[in-house]
């Protein structure tokens, strides 16, 4: 349970912004810029923020669907961008994604066994590929006669049962679930996350759970990391983050969870304006433009990412 | 699926009825020849220039030839010279097309400025040109008819591989270790068929309008074999005294082309989901 199956060291995702004219210096959007974090063997890392914030390119970094800028991605402490083809073909099979839509997530002229069977056989496992797919749709709750039909004749809850299928198909280690329910319908998101949660327990599986809803990540996760503009601000075990959150970010977050009571008075101090443009990044600390509990320090130097207790990760000037 | 597109086309009454005159005219290629009294070759210089009568339905022509069995055999040479050339270009402006649009940067640049010079020609006289080097008769059109439809074909595909390749599903194709070929053939290429489908048969009619005009000029298909652009070629210069000679084959001509614009577009608005409107 503790032993690492992930490292991150101070990754960092650049990407270049076009150019106006020819003579203009060439900008970047930082939209990952620095982050460090480990994921245990076992474990769901809830991986929260706004939307624009990295946490969608961290997750495709990690199954090399992006290359880094800069820093390193260890899988069992093997660095996944120095391996060679056979050794990432091996890694594909320890690595999975589920995707987020799962409209343009499935080859809409693919029928659902040959999607599901579609890793298998790239990976050469040749016998029983028919009772392998199926047993992989029982366990994800497809019924097998689904086996030949096309993806538009399904639902969103359907799809992604697919598309889960999919992932678990090679039997990966870690799965990075990027917003695997948010473009479904709330009653059927819940039955996706006790699926997932089922099958982890049953595939002895790790999960990097990525989403902005932080009623879902708390269901799920264990240990939860706050991503803003692409820095982590905090990172704590689930109880301690909802109990006793310090980033001023993670504060106001928490502040915006619904209360599904209408008698109950939202409290107030919700988080105000917009997150700033990651190609000119604010000085100092990145939250500060928003910031609540804002010093004369936080508009000049940046934080630095400490651990304030055990196992509890805080990147601000209030800690220091 | 396959049935929806069916039946959307079959809802479209003009492109059935486009559907139908290639069908019409098919059937007279493949079975005409054996129903002909006359060899589309045999010359009988007495009854040159003959108006329809009986025994020539359409006429002759200014060798006596009965212009009825030359428009049969001529459907043949016609739909021979079309189809291979449309299939042959297609098939090759659809690998450039991919390769393109998959891989993009320098390779799409080059591919794209490739086809902009060809694009730059006027579509016959890029044909000409091809045949001038290469000499006249059949297969000589061929290739001029097929290098000239490359570049539509590579454009059009390209610009729905550039879509195709930024969905979700070709990124879950890499996470599953699929290689680029196996993602280009069972991912990219299915994908994109249904516009390769439609621009095909558009390009036939295009296709036969410039073998007809290569024939005509004297430049595709050489006597004494009977072409149609040939026939018409021949025929005007008596187009006063015996008119049928000149508008048989000219109206076979309008009529297959006509015919597979009808079908191309009913085609397109089927295979379209976005024009879904019926």
């Amino acid at each position: 349970m503790n032993e690492n199956i992930l490292t991150i060291k101070n990754l960092k995702k650049y990407f270049p912004v076009k150019k106006d004219t020819f003579f203009e210096r060439r900008k970047y959007v930082k939209a990952v810029d620095g982050i460090s974090f480990t994921i245990r063997e076992g474990e769901t890392l809830g991986l929260v923020g706004e939307s624009g914030c990295g946490k969608s390119t961290v997750g495709k970094v990690i199954v090399k669907l992006l290359e880094p800028t800069a820093g390193t991605v260890s899988f069992r402490d093997r660095d996944i961008y120095q391996m060679d083809n056979t050794e990432t073909a091996a890694l594909r099979k320890e690595i999975q994604m589920i995707f987020q839509d799962p409209y343009s997530s499935l080859d809409p002229r693919q029928k659902t066994g040959k999607i599901i069977m579609e890793p298998l056989i790239i990976n050469k496992q040749k016998e029983n590929l028919n009772e392998t797919v199926l047993k992989l749709m029982r366990d994800v709750g497809l019924l097998e006669e689904f086996f030949d039909r096309y993806p538009h004749e399904f639902s969103g809850g359907q799809r992604q049962r697919i598309g889960i299928a999919r992932a678990l198909a090679l039997n990966p280690s870690l799965i990075v679930c990027d917003e695997p329910v948010s473009a479904l319908d709330v009653s059927i998101q819940a039955q996706i996350v006790n699926m997932m949660q089922d099958i982890q327990a049953q595939y002895n599986l790790t999960y990097l759970f990525i989403s902005h809803d932080l009623g879902i990540v708390r269901h799920i996760s264990n240990r939860i990391a706050v991503m803003y503009l692409g820095r982590i601000v905090e990172i704590a075990e689930k109880k301690t983050l909802f109990s006793k959150p310090l980033h001023p970010y993670t504060l106001g977050l928490l502040k915006a969870i619904p209360i599904p009571n209408p008698n109950e008075i939202q409290e107030q101090g919700l988080l105000q304006g917009d997150i700033p443009s990651p190609i000119d990044l604010p000085e100092g600390c990145r939250f500060h433009t928003r910031c609540e509990r804002r010093m004369d320090i936080c508009t000049k130097e940046h934080p630095i990412y400490r651990e304030v207790e055990d196992n509890h990760f805080v990147e601000c000037h209030l800690y220091d | 699926m396959r049935q929806s597109v069916l039946k959307r086309f079959m809802k479209r009454k003009i492109a059935v009825l486009g559907a139908v005159i290639i069908v019409l005219f098919v059937f007279m290629a493949l079975v005409g020849p054996y129903l002909c009294a006359y060899d589309p070759l045999d010359i009988d210089v007495l009854n040159k220039y003959q108006s329809s009568s009986r025994e020539h339905l359409l006429g002759t022509d200014n060798l006596g030839r009965d212009t009825l069995t030359r428009l049969v055999y001529g459907a043949r040479i016609t739909f021979i010279i079309s189809v291979t050339s449309v299939f042959i270009g297609s098939l090759i402006g659809m690998i450039f097309g991919v390769i393109a649009g998959y891989f993009g940067g320098k390779t799409d640049a080059v591919i794209m400025r490739a086809t902009d010079v060809l694009l730059a020609f006027p579509g016959l006289l890029l044909a000409i040109a091809i045949v001038a080097i290469l000499g006249t008769g059949i297969i000589n059109t061929i290739i001029a008819i097929a290098i000239f439809s490359i570049p539509y074909l590579a454009r059009i595909v390209r610009g729905s591989v550039l879509t195709i390749r930024n969905s979700e599903y070709i990124h879950a194709a890499k996470v599953i270790g699929a290689s680029h070929l196996r993602t280009i053939i069972f991912h990219i290429v299915p994908n994109s068929l249904s516009q390769v489908i439609v621009n095909t048969t558009l390009n036939l009619g295009t296709a036969i309008l410039t073998s007809s005009a290569l024939s005509f000029l004297g430049l595709g298909v050489q006597p004494p074999d009977p072409e149609w652009g040939a026939m018409l070629s021949k025929a005007r210069e008596v187009m006063r005294s015996t008119p049928i000679a000149a508008l048989a084959p000219g109206i076979a001509i309008t009529l297959v082309v006509m015919g597979f614009s009808l079908m191309g577009d009913g085609l397109r608005d089927a295979l379209d989901p976005r024009s879904r409107n019926d």
